[in-house]
């Protein structure tokens, strides 16, 4: 893993849980049916109990909307998937497959190199 | 003069239990956004909200004019965020229904009472603690009734059982998930851990969703004794609120109950894990099938499923329920706020409310 400071912070959110992650964006709208793995960080619009299973299997969770007491937040804190929510358009900011790392406790997306 | 002074006692009890639920529901709604699956809540609230109250304070006061007590009122709900949750509603209908202010605090001081009577602790959660079992039961679960954890791969697979049940749950009640949930605790336990435990009642409502896929279970309960690593909060709609590290790599020792047979084979909660999926999967198909019109009657049918078991012990058929239908067929969803308020304008607002 790179040094953070190294890493230039394209997104932020507010903290849901906590942990360090790093893989590729996954927006689940445009690819129904792709099987989410550890390796995809999922970004999603807002909390909908119809994508628990999928949150289940992702290495983390950006959420656009919605409190830290949305259902998928909630879901994820259980799990210890790092989480964070009200990231503002990080569904036009983030591309689909982009590498990042995402800092769940700091709330903060950032580019990976 | 004696009745005097207790009537002084009285008035001084509820002003405190007032002031006590506004603080409450400032903090609890400063956070809750009342999320927006399937529709905001605070949108379409309006449709049915009247017509709860309504129907709600007739048979709470039918129960209590033949005999009822509250203690009896509140076992009937059988859970006491079951109750504290209605808050919501019940404060909007009162509003609509030009409640006086006295009448509409006679009333949740009742409400309040009936909570109480289902806790060992505050009704309010100040503390962060949801304490509804008192010492000896737990100190009987923590000495007799647990399981050792084995390894790290049993945390996860016990907490995404934890999760899929919530997602479950989530779908069959949508925001009233509180109808099949309680989270209490945390409890200390002698060796410094704590107890959390996660019950999930009314699992198989056939009557609510006659043609999902439900599974075969009535109720499932989680206690899990977390290492002091964990810190964790429960407020009084029981909302859980993690202030420290995560739960899985902290799980000391856990007990499952399914319909009260105690389960400690993984392997068998993996197949609950499976049923949990498979019911999941079908139901969103279904859920994707209903219209808006479709939702928002569910969602009332939802909140009146919290009250069935007071109208069938009152024998008493809700009148205002069958208004409902042509509200939503005539009504619309509101635009309301995303934002999430400072707790000094909710507490402006719960002083007109309440």
């Amino acid at each position: 893993m790179q040094n953070m400071e190294e890493l230039k912070e394209i997104c932020r959110g507010i903290s849901v849980s906590t942990g360090i992650v790093h893989g590729r964006i996954l927006k689940l709208g445009e690819n129904n049916g792709h099987a989410v793995t550890k390796n995809d960080i999922l970004v999603l619009e807002s909390s909908n109990p119809l994508y628990a299973i999928e949150v289940m299997s992702a290495g983390g969770v950006i959420m656009e909307r919605g409190g830290r007491l949305a259902h998928l937040c909630v879901i994820a804190l259980e799990m210890g998937i790092p989480c964070i929510t009200q990231a503002e358009k990080a569904g036009e900011i983030l591309m689909e497959g982009q590498a990042i790392v995402l800092d769940a406790a700091e709330g903060v997306v950032y580019e990976q190199r | 003069m004696n009745k005097d002074k207790s009537l002084e006692v009285n008035n001084i009890n509820m002003v405190d239990s007032i002031v006590q639920l506004k603080q409450c529901l400032a903090g609890i709604w400063s956070v809750d956004d009342k999320h927006d699956w399937p529709v905001k809540l605070n949108a379409v609230s309006h449709l049915f909200a009247k017509e709860f109250y309504e129907d709600f304070s007739i048979v709470f006061y039918e129960l209590l004019e033949h005999g009822g007590s509250l203690d009896e009122i509140g076992r009937l709900f059988g859970n006491p965020s079951k109750i504290f949750r209605c808050f919501d509603l019940l404060l909007k209908g009162m509003y609509q229904k030009k409640i006086s202010t006295v009448r509409k605090q006679m009333f949740i001081q009742d409400i309040l009472q009936c909570i109480q009577t289902l806790k060992s602790g505050s009704i309010f959660n100040e503390d962060g603690r949801n304490i509804i079992w008192n010492e000896e039961q737990v100190k009987y679960l923590c000495e007799k009734g647990l399981t050792k954890l084995d390894n790290l791969q049993d945390s996860e697979v016990l907490h995404c059982l934890i999760g899929l049940i919530k997602a479950y749950i989530e779908m069959l009640y949508f925001r009233c998930y509180d109808i099949s949930q309680e989270i209490h605790g945390p409890y200390p336990e002698q060796n410094k851990n704590i107890l959390l435990i996660r019950e999930f009642n009314h699992l198989s409502p056939f009557t609510l969703w006659e043609n999902w896929r439900l599974i075969p279970y009535k109720t499932i309960k989680i206690f899990m004794l977390y290492d002091r690593k964990v810190n964790v909060s429960v407020d009084s709609y029981n909302h859980l609120y993690q202030n420290g590290s995560p739960f899985t790599p902290h799980l000391v020792s856990f007990r499952i109950e399914v319909d009260g047979c105690v389960i400690n084979d993984i392997g068998k909660v993996r197949g609950i894990i499976d049923e949990l999926k498979n019911c999941i999967q079908y139901n969103a198909g279904c859920f994707r099938d209903m219209n808006w019109e479709q939702i928002i009657s569910k969602y009332k049918d939802i909140f009146y499923y919290k009250l069935s078991p007071l109208f069938k012990q009152a024998e008493f058929n809700p009148a205002a329920y069958y208004n409902i239908e042509h509200n939503i067929k005539n009504g619309t969803e509101l635009k309301v706020s995303n934002m999430f308020f400072e707790k000094e304008k909710i507490r402006l607002l719960l002083n007109l409310l309440i």
